[in-house]
């Protein structure tokens, strides 16, 4: 992404900021709240619309509406903070509606495909329990399975674990852990530094709309270049 | 004054024939209003500003009228125009009308009580944003929708009694005629409240029968 420009009044949540990410590549994305994290990776499905600048998803321009930003939201799944499950409807049926109706797939091959997906993320054997009699860490481990039923090439992270109870995150993280190791393209924001020490191939530090620094796990935590993001540390580790 | 049994049924057959006038008149008007209303409210949320515009339009002039008035617009100014109705289907066209205007309120607040959460989760997805409306929030607002639509369709159906004026063979207008034919009066009005709470009262129940199986 090139120069993604985001106000909201006066107040810029995004300035000028460009962005890339290798296939594959993990990259978390952390910093103080308000400093754009959110807001920068929900511009790449477009869920937030920014003034200016260009996001571009191999090779193709991701568009401010129509046919290509709706094929182009298919291919990347998000994962929110509040889960978003459809509550009206069973886990299966949550996991199956996206290639269901948006991909034509039939009934059958669908919950074959939703049942392989909920194994991976150890879920089983809830298929067919609505999404209020599952935990907050169950019920984010569905909504990972339901982003990725549409085979994204890349899954996004909005602060995946910031509502959930201590012992329910550990759940949720392994489960990313697992899919970034079999290579998957994510990007996260979190604020979870033993996950990204663990998983990211790179982190990003943003402080007032602005990435001001970006390094590979070891150098970012050991030897950190800004006098911010020594703050930001020094604030979160410190206890 | 006394109540006859003999009286009361004398004028049971015309009374249930007019019954039968007033619940087709109610299903079919209550059928197309629940068709058209989602899409109506949907249109208003986000669709392009003239559908908006349009929409507004039409609800705040039919709920500032009373459904009287709308049923004379059918009835008497629309054949200006080349639309003519008969009375039986005067009343579906307007009791619709009133009907999805009531509807489209009750849908649009019960989708936006949902929360931005539902609809991006949608959009992420990959679904238009009318796929998101018509597909993911307007089944899940419907839990919502339900009881406050159930009130305002009692009063569409309870409002047809107002079609007696265009005289259509409905209770309340066959009710009228057969007090002023036989000077039977309480048997008559008792059998016509009969008839209404029995059928608002199917209504209730069959709302009541949808609303258990969307529990959740």
């Amino acid at each position: 992404m090139r120069g993604i420009t985001k106000s909201y009044g006066a107040f810029k949540a995004l300035d000028a900021v460009d962005l890339d990410l290798r296939r594959g590549e993990k990259l978390v994305v952390c910093g103080p709240s308000g400093s754009g994290k959110s807001t920068l990776i929900r511009c790449i499905n477009r869920l937030e619309e920014p003034e200016s600048g260009l996001v571009t998803i191999e090779g193709q321009k991701v568009g401010a509406g129509g046919a290509e930003l709706i094929a182009l939201r298919r291919r990347v799944g998000m994962v929110f903070q509040q889960f978003n499950l459809f509550p009206h409807l069973p886990v299966i049926d949550n996991i199956t509606i996206g290639p269901r109706r948006l991909k034509g797939m039939g009934r059958a091959e669908a919950a074959d495909r939703a049942i392989a997906l909920l194994e991976r993320v150890k879920l089983a054997d809830q298929a067919h329990k609505l999404p209020s009699q599952l935990s907050g860490g169950q019920q984010q481990r569905v909504a990972i399975a339901r982003a990725l039923a549409m085979e994204p090439v890349l899954m996004l992270f909005d602060e995946p674990t910031s509502a959930l109870d201590p012992e329910m995150i550990k759940e949720v993280l392994d489960v990313m852990l697992e899919l970034g190791q079999q290579g998957m393209s994510m990007i996260v924001v979190t604020h979870e530094m033993g996950f990204a020490r663990r998983a990211a191939d790179r982190i990003v530090f943003m402080d007032k709309g602005r990435i001001v620094a970006g390094a590979p796990p070891r150098e970012f935590f050991d030897n950190p270049s800004h006098p911010r993001l020594r703050q930001f540390l020094d604030n979160i580790l410190g206890h | 004054m006394s109540v006859s049994l003999t009286s009361f049924l004398e004028v049971m057959p015309p009374l249930l024939k007019a019954a039968v006038v007033t619940v087709e008149i109610s299903v079919l008007s209550l059928a197309f209003a629940c068709v058209i209303a989602p899409p109506l409210a949907i249109a208003r949320m986000i669709g392009p500003w003239p559908a908006r515009f349009a929409v507004s339009v039409l609800v705040e002039a039919v709920r500032g009228v009373p459904p009287l008035v709308v049923i004379a617009f059918v009835y008497f100014a629309l054949p200006a125009i080349g639309l003519t109705f008969n009375g039986f289907w005067t009343g579906v066209a307007a009791l619709t009308v009133v009907g999805a205007v009531y509807a489209v309120d009750i849908v649009r607040s019960s989708i936006e009580s949902l929360g931005r959460g539902q609809k991006e989760a949608a959009l992420a997805l990959g679904f238009s944003v009318w796929r998101a409306y018509l597909e993911i929030l307007f089944p899940q607002a419907l839990k919502r929708i339900l009881p406050p639509l159930t009130n305002e369709l009692a009063n569409v159906i309870k409002a047809s009694a107002l079609l007696s004026v265009i005289s259509v063979n409905e209770i309340s207008h066959v009710g009228h005629g057969l007090i002023f034919e036989t000077f039977i009066v309480a048997e008559v009005i008792i059998q016509m409240a009969i008839l209404y709470l029995v059928i608002v009262g199917c209504l209730s129940a069959l709302s009541r029968a949808l609303e258990r199986r969307l529990a959740h």
